[in-house]
């Protein structure tokens, strides 16, 4: 049973009625005989006969005892009689008639027992867990937060204490007690009745930003994403994330991100802590993330801790969700373009739950009919996605999990040809991701918590066509099959340990193995038929490539006196392929300084190293683009990035602000080559990439409203990014294609009732840097100058392109607004009908710009603009 | 075809379509690119065997439908050092050539052209020295498969120690005077434009009637190129077949690369534009020495 202060420190002023204000209870003159009686007793005797006060822990006077007679004694020293050889000192607090019993500092000392309060954070509802928690101390302005599965440790003296715990969209726990032991406290947290409901979030928590020593990084609500007004009403988590400051969306509908200046290589996506090689659907205009799967989202873009590695500009960690151990429950959405539906529950209550989502689009069952023929002719494209994950509670100190997430896209065509359609020409496209987690908590004390994950990861890429030309009797006489294939896979083994030893350490470490396999590309072709020379044939231009990948880390989140918080860490990793091995030490650094209770300078320095590479020559994404490995040939890519910012709460903590400045070099990026090969059929991939370098700094403001009915924030990026490299622009700096002078965005959501929501979101951004002819010139050949030379082919025509990347689009704008209606039918069953409307004043943003001749044959820039005004509704039952 | 034009089709096929249900337009736009003030275009090659030549034009803007004017008003002058070596006269349409002189192989040139109205234009290059041919066979004048077909082997030796640039090209001659660059095809590594050796047609890696490549795969040694050459001249009116190799500078290299390349990419609005190499100071074109080296492979003695 928890032991509670008898009395607590209870100001006297509570009864002034009784006792005059300034009396001078040390005249007080007390009287007593005891004979091994209780100190307890005694306190309580003389706290009834002479309307005093005594404060004190109750273990600190458990089991002495009291022998001493007096008679008219000043208060003072029969307190010294009372309390001899007790080892306990007192204070006498005359204004409130009260009397503080302690332990002397010397008896402290030698009784300097810490004990630890350690468990989990979770919804009270489905038992999930809740990721970075405030767990806090009030009156000592103490606390921690919950790492990524829901755990905390916090380590003080023994004393008596309030923990508050709060998190956003959950109603605050207040847990009173006295730490006498090491403790465990598991705490379930009730969501908020009402979305947006307004909470009192705990003054001085951890996870205000200004206390955070890390900087550069963004929780995004679940709720929000999944509020905001969506493009044909499929909620994405990528295109949420490209509306904060710092993270460019690359074309209009894509959901590539392009963060500090950096590829869209240069992210690493963790699913449950499994990357994910290509995050998009439908050629990006979807990603693969299904919302209702999911759990939670952050964003690292700058001031990167030790833990993380193996990309130069941003770390995308999405979380699904565990399933509800409590109770089974799910929902079923149905949009334009896709269905989906998500189950949990438990299967061992409190044990063992599960969850499983899936998501197919019917566009091709919409467009069939716009596209077959009566000829035969047809086509269609689809994607579908699945996510399943189970987790069993084997103990308090044992959890493990196993999440799997397989998508796939596929578009096929089907053409006959020929005056019997004795031609038939079908070709397809598709990609897949798939990626697996086994993930083991374990906590060997409630100091050291454990994460031992297995990954498995793998992106496929294929084309593929298939000619059958057939005689008059039918009869194949010639078919002809041709398949390409890219991809990787990756299987890792990591573990992570959480050591707290006190509040004033976080110390985090451990060890990460990735083995790569990298299929840059493979062609297989076979001919059959009557009278043909068969083929039959595997060529692969650049050969399936193995590749080890290997780090250790360690991080100490430190605080350093009242004000000063750092981050501090070293990343070791070493990366072999075809016996080349390249080896990065990269020394990590965030720090915060408080300039006073809500505002706070921080500062970073880190330096990354990346062992991958994209290659890509579209700007657009699509999944061609092909990951190779740093060779002998081919260097790692590496970055070190610089910040400085101010981070303050403001409103009551409702609102945060911060202000960052950042300065990243880039070297070692690959690009190919001006005129290289689309789908890197290439001998050797190296022979047609050109390395450079990249420069990109600039400043972010972002201010982000958690609480309240209205929620959102407003971000705003000035930036300039560069490239440089030898064999492009003719070695002269220019502009990256993403390189955007303004970035704007303002998204907003508010509970109008607590039936209907409303949110919009308006972006801005300096259009992309692209190259455009400015001029026409007469182009020489020698063949023209050879006197009557009859020679055909070129037109003797050249644009003259001032340089790369030096014109600029029109600025991108767009506002979206979207209206939720909920009809809630129990606690747990509701009806959610949604309205949106994408680009609601119908903005004609480019997609691409091109040269072409006007209705009356003079020439024109023209431009192809996607989505015009797109209004969309979906349905979706919660149960 | 290519096979990796194929498979680029399938894909940019299938993007369109995506992009066409996704409501996509085109729309004129009022682009506001930076004002282009016409400036001296000079397009010059020269060599030892031909007095100094060159084309003088003037570029327009970007979005004007006119042609390229020639300029017939310009002062173009051919310095060594600091002397006026040659003074070119126009001869029509743009169209400048010195009465006499030839340029001397390994010698820096400078070419100056100043017109009223322009910004006097500059531009330097040299000749570099010539190929040591070793020998041209053809291996079969009549391929089975097309009797129009040769195939020839050209054997010649990289100087070593240097970087060399070459320019390849074929000439057939009729009798009655009409020359013609004729094309030519080869998979040999050398002539490759994508360095891709996979074909899931008969396409070769190369067919043009011209190519430029350099020694990177051959630095320093001794080579025989094999290529297919047509000739589709009938025997009668054919007088001969030629070929044309020429050791060219690293200006011309990269001009007839880039202003290639260029052409490749202008359909495609989803790769990065290639910028013409340009070694005109305040102007554009190309001034550009090379050293030919021709032997005729084919001749009609039956004439």
């Amino acid at each position: 049973m928890t032991i509670f202060l008898r009395t607590s420190l209870i100001i006297l002023l509570l009864c002034p009625l009784l006792f005059a204000l300034g009396e001078d209870i040390s005249a007080l003159k007390l009287s007593g005989n005891y004979q091994h009686t209780s100190l307890k007793e005694v306190l309580e005797e003389i706290q009834v006969n002479h309307s005093l006060t005594f404060s004190y822990v109750d273990k600190n006077i458990a089991g002495i005892s009291v022998t001493a007679t007096f008679a008219n004694m000043l208060l003072a020293q029969a307190m010294d009689l009372i309390l001899k050889n007790s080892g306990l000192s007192y204070k006498i607090y005359n204004e409130s008639r009260s009397i503080v019993l302690f332990l002397p500092p010397e008896k402290k000392s030698a009784a300097k027992k810490q004990y630890t309060i350690s468990g989990y954070i979770r919804d009270m509802q489905s038992g999930e867990s809740l990721i970075g928690a405030n767990i806090f101390d009030p009156e000592k302005v103490i606390g921690t937060t919950t790492n990524a599965y829901g755990f905390f440790s916090l380590t003080l003296p023994p004393d008596s204490m309030t923990l508050a715990v709060s998190y956003i969209g959950y109603q605050n726990s207040y847990n009173r007690f006295l730490l006498d032991r090491d403790m465990e406290l598991n705490i379930r947290l009730q969501p908020s009745s009402v979305e947006g409901d307004t909470i009192q979030v705990v003054a001085d928590a951890v996870e205000l930003i200004e206390n955070k020593s890390q900087m550069s990084t963004i929780d995004v609500p679940i709720r929000q994403i999944k509020t905001l007004p969506a493009l044909l009403g499929e909620v994405d988590v990528l295109k949420t994330i490209q509306l904060l400051p710092g993270v460019q969306s690359g074309n209009e509908g894509t959901s590539g991100l392009y963060v500090r200046g950096g590829g869209p290589d240069q992210n690493l996506i963790l699913l449950d802590g499994a990357p994910v090689y290509n995050a998009a659907h439908l050629f990006g205009f979807f990603s693969i993330f299904n919302a209702d799967a999911i759990n939670n989202v952050n964003l690292t873009k700058g001031g990167f801790p030790a833990r993380y590695g193996g990309r130069l500009s941003s770390v995308v960690e999405i979380n699904m969700k565990e399933g509800n151990n409590q109770r089974f429950g799910g929902n079923l959405t149905i949009g334009l373009v896709s269905s989906k539906f998500m189950l949990e529950g438990p299967l061992a209550k409190n044990k063992t739950s599960f969850l499983i989502a899936a998501r197919r689009t019917y566009i091709d069952v919409v467009t069939r009919p716009f596209i077959n023929n009566d000829n035969g002719d047809s086509g269609g494209f689809y994607f579908y996605d699945i996510n399943a994950k189970l987790n069993h509670k084997f103990s308090n100190k044992d959890r493990l999990f196993f999440s799997i997430y397989g998508g796939n896209d596929v578009f096929s065509a089907k053409e006959n040809s020929g005056f019997n359609n004795e031609t038939v020409l079908e070709s397809g496209i598709g990609w897949q991701n798939i990626t697996s987690t086994l993930r083991w908590n374990h906590l060997f004390s409630q100091k050291l918590f454990s994460n031992t994950i297995l990954t498995f990861s793998k992106y496929r890429f294929r084309t593929e066509s298939d000619e059958v030309l057939r005689n008059r009797a039918g009869q194949v006489s010639e078919a002809f099959r041709s398949q390409y294939l890219s991809g990787i896979r990756d299987w890792s083994a990591r573990i992570d340990f959480d050591y707290i030893p006190s509040p004033n350490h976080y110390i985090k470490f451990g060890a990460n193995a990735i083995f790569h396999r990298f299929s840059p590309g493979a062609l297989t072709f076979n001919k059959t038929g009557l009278n043909v020379e068969e083929l039959n044939d595997l060529i692969a231009p650049s050969p399936e490539t193995d590749a080890a990948e290997f780090s250790l880390y360690l991080e100490d989140d430190m605080k350093i006196g009242e004000r000063l918080k750092a981050n501090a860490g070293l990343h070791a990793s070493m990366f072999s392929v075809n016996g080349k091995n390249y080896q990065s030490l990269q020394p990590r650094f965030s720090s915060r300084f408080l300039l006073n209770k809500t505002t706070a300078l921080k500062a970073s320095f880190v330096t990354m190293t990346q062992y991958i590479h994209l290659l890509t020559n579209t700007g657009i994404g699509l999944p061609t683009d092909l990951w190779v490995p740093s060779t002998d040939r081919v260097a790692p890519q590496k970055a070190w990035q610089a910040a400085v910012g101010i981070a303050r709460s403001l409103a009551n903590t409702a609102i945060e602000f911060s202000l960052e400045g950042y300065y990243k070099q880039m070297d070692r990026l690959i690009e190919y080559k001006d005129g290289a090969d689309f789908l890197g059929l290439d001998t050797d991939w190296q022979n047609k990439v050109d390395a450079g370098e990249g420069t990109s700094y600039g400043a972010e403001v972002f201010i982000q409203k958690k609480r309240g009915k209205t929620t959102g924030w407003l971000g705003y990026t000035l930036s300039w990014t560069n490239r440089q490299f030898q064999n492009l622009n003719f070695g002269n700096r220019f502009a990256a294609r993403y390189d955007r002078r303004h970035d704007f965005s303002i998204v907003a959501s508010h509970s109008l009732t607590p039936n209907i929501e409303v949110s919009g979101n308006w972006v801005y951004g300096s259009g992309n840097a692209i190259s455009l002819p400015t001029a026409r010139y007469s182009g020489g050949s020698l063949l023209q100058f050879n006197p009557n030379v009859f020679f055909g082919g070129e037109n003797g025509e050249i644009e003259y392109f001032p340089e790369r990347n030096s014109f600029r689009m029109r600025a991108y704008h767009r506002l979206d607004l979207s209206i939720r209606f909920h009809k809630r039918k129990s606690a747990t069953k509701e009806h959610i009908f949604t309205v949106a409307i994408y680009n609601v004043y119908n903005r004609k943003n480019s997609f691409f710009l091109f040269l072409d001749f006007d209705d009356a044959g003079n020439p024109a820039i023209k431009q192809f603009s996607l989505f015009p005004v797109v209004p969309s509704i979906s349905y979706s039952f919660t149960f | 075809m290519k096979n990796t034009e194929f498979f680029n089709r399938i894909i940019l096929y299938w993007f369109t379509l995506a992009t066409g249900i996704f409501m996509g337009c085109e729309t004129i736009v009022d682009a506001k690119l930076p004002e282009h003030q016409p400036v001296l275009v000079a397009n010059s090659f020269f060599q030892p065997d031909s007095t100094w030549r060159a084309h003088i034009s003037s570029s327009t803007p970007i979005l004007s439908d006119a042609d390229f004017p020639a300029v017939e008003n310009a002062t173009v002058e051919i310095l060594e050092g600091p002397q006026v070596i040659s003074r070119l006269t126009h001869i029509g349409n743009g169209n400048y050539r010195a009465a006499t002189g030839t340029p001397i192989p390994g010698r820096a040139y400078q070419l100056r052209v100043s017109a009223p109205d322009y910004e006097t234009i500059s531009a330097s290059d040299i000749i570099p020295q010539p190929i040591a041919i070793n020998s041209v066979a053809i291996l079969d004048s009549s391929v089975e498969a097309d009797p129009n077909l040769m195939e020839i082997s050209i054997d010649f030796s990289d100087p070593p120690n240097e970087k060399n640039y070459y320019h390849l090209s074929f000439l057939i001659e009729t009798n009655s005077g009409e020359r013609y660059a004729t094309y030519f095809f080869t998979n040999d590594p050398l002539l490759a434009e994508t360095n891709s050796d996979i074909d899931i047609s008969s396409e070769p890696d190369f067919s043009g009637i011209q190519a430029v490549f350099d020694d990177a795969l051959i630095a320093g040694e001794r080579y025989t190129l094999n290529i297919n050459v047509y000739n589709f001249i009938p025997a009668p009116e054919l007088k001969q077949v030629s070929m044309t190799l020429s050791a060219v500078s690293k200006s011309f290299f990269d001009y007839f690369k880039t202003s290639e390349l260029q052409e490749q990419t202008e359909d495609n609005p989803f790769a990065e534009p290639t910028l013409v190499y340009n070694n005109i100071k305040n102007g554009l074109g190309i001034f550009a020495g090379y050293h030919p080296t021709s032997m005729t492979i084919l001749e009609n003695f039956d004439q």
